[in-house]
């Protein structure tokens, strides 16, 4: 499966809103990360990723969130992660990125 | 001797996803459950993305799947210029870079992993995971 990206900007709550559908892998993380960069270019703001149909993230989609998550931090943004499926949320237990990126689940936030 | 499927593909980002899918049906018919088929799945895609990293354009990524009772192993050789085992280091998150990652994620998701790598000569990774 090929990763769907779509993105609004939240007026209300002033900051995007990524949906990803799909798998976010070696052969879509370019895109998310060249998508992501075109929009804090437009607009610095908080990012949330809403993955509950996420069915699928490697390595490569990692890399994309830590990098993402240095330039959040340089900017003082921050960014969530919300309702990810077992499978993708275990990826970032293992590699301990769940300790650094705040990760939430229909609206408790799961601790590390 | 046991039984073995064989399949090739191009060295190439969107073919990673066609292994990673194959793996998960030979690992359910060897009768692995949901999570270790999983594990399986996301082993297999990181040993190709290692492939498609350090390989060459227009060369082929081949996958070797024994189908030994009891557990899972599979040979995933590539073409490419090959990389220096020996100078892989886990991954730091605070200073990553974007290298390691796989291998780690391998590490933790499967039982065993051999790495036999040669400047110029290709790699192949054998993984290994045992029926709980």
């Amino acid at each position: 499966m090929s990763l769907s990206i779509d993105v609004k900007y939240n007026e209300k709550k002033e900051n995007w809103e990524v949906d990803l559908v799909g798998d976010l892998d070696i052969n879509s993380s370019v895109t998310l990360k060249d998508r992501l960069n075109e929009i804090l270019d437009q607009r610095e703001a908080d990012i949330a990723f809403k993955i509950r149909d996420l069915a699928y993230i490697d390595s490569t989609g990692l890399g994309v969130m830590i990098s993402l998550l240095n330039r959040l931090d340089k900017n003082e943004k921050a960014m969530v992660i919300m309702d990810p499926q077992e499978n993708v949320l275990k990826i970032f237990k293992i590699t301990g990125l769940d300790k650094v990126i705040k990760i939430s689940k229909e609206g408790e936030s799961i601790e590390g | 001797m046991k039984d073995k499927i064989t399949m090739t593909i191009p060295n190439a980002a969107e073919y990673v996803a066609i292994a990673r899918l194959t793996a998960t049906v030979i690992a359910n018919t060897q009768g692995f459950d949901i999570e270790e088929i999983e594990d399986i799945k996301v082993a297999i895609g990181e040993a190709c993305n290692n492939a498609v990293m350090h390989g060459k354009n227009s060369s082929n990524i081949t996958l070797d799947f024994h189908l030994d009772e009891g557990r899972f192993l599979v040979e995933i050789t590539d073409e490419g210029d090959g990389f220096k085992f020996e100078e892989y280091s886990e991954p730091v998150l605070e200073a990553y870079e974007g290298r390691g990652l796989g291998l780690f994620i391998i590490k933790t998701l499967m039982d065993d992993m051999i790495v036999e790598s040669g400047m110029g000569n290709g790699t192949r990774i054998t993984l290994i995971k045992n029926k709980e």
